[in-house]
């Protein structure tokens, strides 16, 4: 219990100190002889369209090795339910598409591609690919 | 505005020290170097006589952190030495980041090639600092070798041109050294070099000695004015390094407040399995050895002399009005428990 209230008193500490400092990468820091490491704070989120038509296409699961599974809504979007989340600047993350409603929205092949963390930065966006009739 | 700022990092500084995770840990693994520069806060040398850690024993030291701490929150910086001489490195830096840390090393370039890029990258690199001393014939003669400017320039292009990289370049600035920084700095613009860092040499390792090296009263003011103006344009993110606090320009030289993190979030393992805070640090500091002890119960339950700092009120800081904001200054310039600091900006600049 004294832990947890002391990491809120600190995510509230950082803000607040971010937000007086012009800086919101206030809890990064680098010793003197060592290398920078610059964590930063982003929410995940993205949309996913048909490659051919360009549609929004709506429950398709969207999961990521960065620690989410969610699915898209009507408009093909989907956002990290665990809101602002940290993330570590060093390398890449998997995001994987799943059609998981069989045929309701049409049915897609499973899509996987690989992102570099700063990607996270922006709205990712994903096209996924009809599974053809002859499959 | 100022002093609540003030007020507020220090609220939030106590608040990180009594959490103290640890998230940033130093690995020395090796002490040979392929150069031998007239200064280097390791002290290392050409020819070892200790041999490297074996990656293994490390590995075995990480695990009690691998089950605490999420993935991704502890950063393993690789040192030295020269990481680079080790032919493992990317090994290594590929198994830590299956165990789920993120890695970087600290390197003087000199082997440092595309080849090489894209073997750490491929295992995982996640940030970089070179070393670069000066515009050529300085750098050559702190570095003491004929080719090492050549080397380190190659190294920052590669790096710099890698959008994936967090890294930077760090200059030590010296007496040689001082009047370089605006050409030093257009150097770096041109190679596409975007953080920069500064830090003064400390009389410390090899260095200890060595008059040339240090800087005057003025060159000091000189030194933090450049990077007060390098920060005004805007043009390259420059800033002066962690290690020591510099009184009413603090806010001009960096993005916050000075505050050495040292024993709070900053630990290290050292080549012959101590552990300590950075590797920089008085060895008289250690507290422990992951030869013999548990290292998350060695940083849980120990380093208490850099977490409750009282001690540090002697010598000149006894009876300075900033201690409150500095605590002290940084570990590595106290010689050992109870002695004062070596050197204090704050005090040349205002005392």
């Amino acid at each position: 219990m004294f832990k947890y209230f002391k990491e809120k008193k600190q995510k509230l500490l950082r803000f607040l100190f971010g937000t007086f400092s012009f800086t919101a990468l206030m809890f990064a820091f680098q010793a003197c002889y060592g290398m920078p490491e610059r964590p930063f704070e982003t929410v995940v989120q993205g949309k996913v369209t048909d490659m051919e038509t360009n549609d929004p296409i709506q429950g398709l699961q969207v999961s990521s090795d960065i620690g989410f599974t969610t699915t898209t809504n009507e408009k093909g979007i989907f956002i990290d339910p665990i809101g602002l989340r940290t993330i570590y600047e060093w390398g890449e993350y998997h995001i994987t598409v799943t059609d998981i409603d069989s045929t309701e929205n049409g049915s897609y092949e499973t899509f996987d591609t690989v992102v570099w963390a700063l990607d996270f930065t922006q709205p990712i966006e994903l096209q996924v690919k009809k599974v053809s009739d002859a499959q | 505005m100022s002093v609540f700022k003030r007020f507020l990092f220090r609220v939030f500084r106590k608040n990180e020290t009594e959490i103290h995770e640890l998230s940033y840990l130093f690995w020395e693994c090796t002490w040979r170097c392929n150069l031998a520069c007239r200064h280097c806060g390791s002290d290392c040398k050409a020819e070892a006589q200790t041999a490297d850690m074996p990656f293994a024993d490390f590995l075995h030291a990480l695990e009690p952190l691998e089950k605490r701490y999420p993935r991704d929150k502890v950063i393993i910086a690789i040192t030295g030495g020269e990481p680079l001489l080790r032919a493992d490195l990317a090994d290594c830096g590929r198994t830590l980041r299956q165990h789920g840390f993120r890695w970087g090393i600290v390197t003087n370039g000199m082997l440092y090639d595309e080849a090489r890029h894209c073997e750490l990258v491929a295992a995982s690199l996640s940030s970089i600092t070179v070393s670069l001393d000066g515009l050529e014939e300085t750098h050559n003669w702190l570095r003491q070798h004929p080719q090492s400017f050549q080397r380190a320039l190659r190294a920052l292009r590669i790096i710099a041109n890698d959008p994936h990289l967090i890294y930077d370049v760090v200059t030590c600035v010296h007496r040689r050294n001082l009047k370089e920084l605006p050409q030093l700095k257009e150097l770096l613009i041109a190679n596409g070099v975007r953080h920069w860092r500064l830090f003064t040499i400390a009389p410390i390792g090899r260095a200890a000695g060595d008059r040339e090296l240090m800087l005057s009263r003025a060159q000091v003011e000189e030194m933090l004015l450049f990077i007060a103006e390098t920060r005004k344009e805007g043009r390259i993110d420059l800033k002066f390094s962690c290690e020591a606090y510099t009184g009413k320009y603090e806010e001009e030289v960096r993005d916050s407040y000075f505050f050495c993190r040292a024993g709070i979030n900053i630990g290290s393992v050292l080549l012959n399995g101590d552990i300590s805070a950075c590797p920089n640090i008085d060895r008289s500091f250690r507290q422990g050895n992951i030869y013999k002890d548990n290292l998350l119960d060695v940083w849980d339950n120990c380093f208490q002399e850099m977490r409750d700092r009282n001690w540090m009120r002697c010598g000149m800081c006894a009876s300075c009005g900033d201690f409150k904001q500095c605590l002290g200054g940084a570990m590595h310039l106290r010689p050992a428990h109870g002695e004062p600091i070596q050197r204090c900006y704050n005090f040349r600049l205002h005392g």
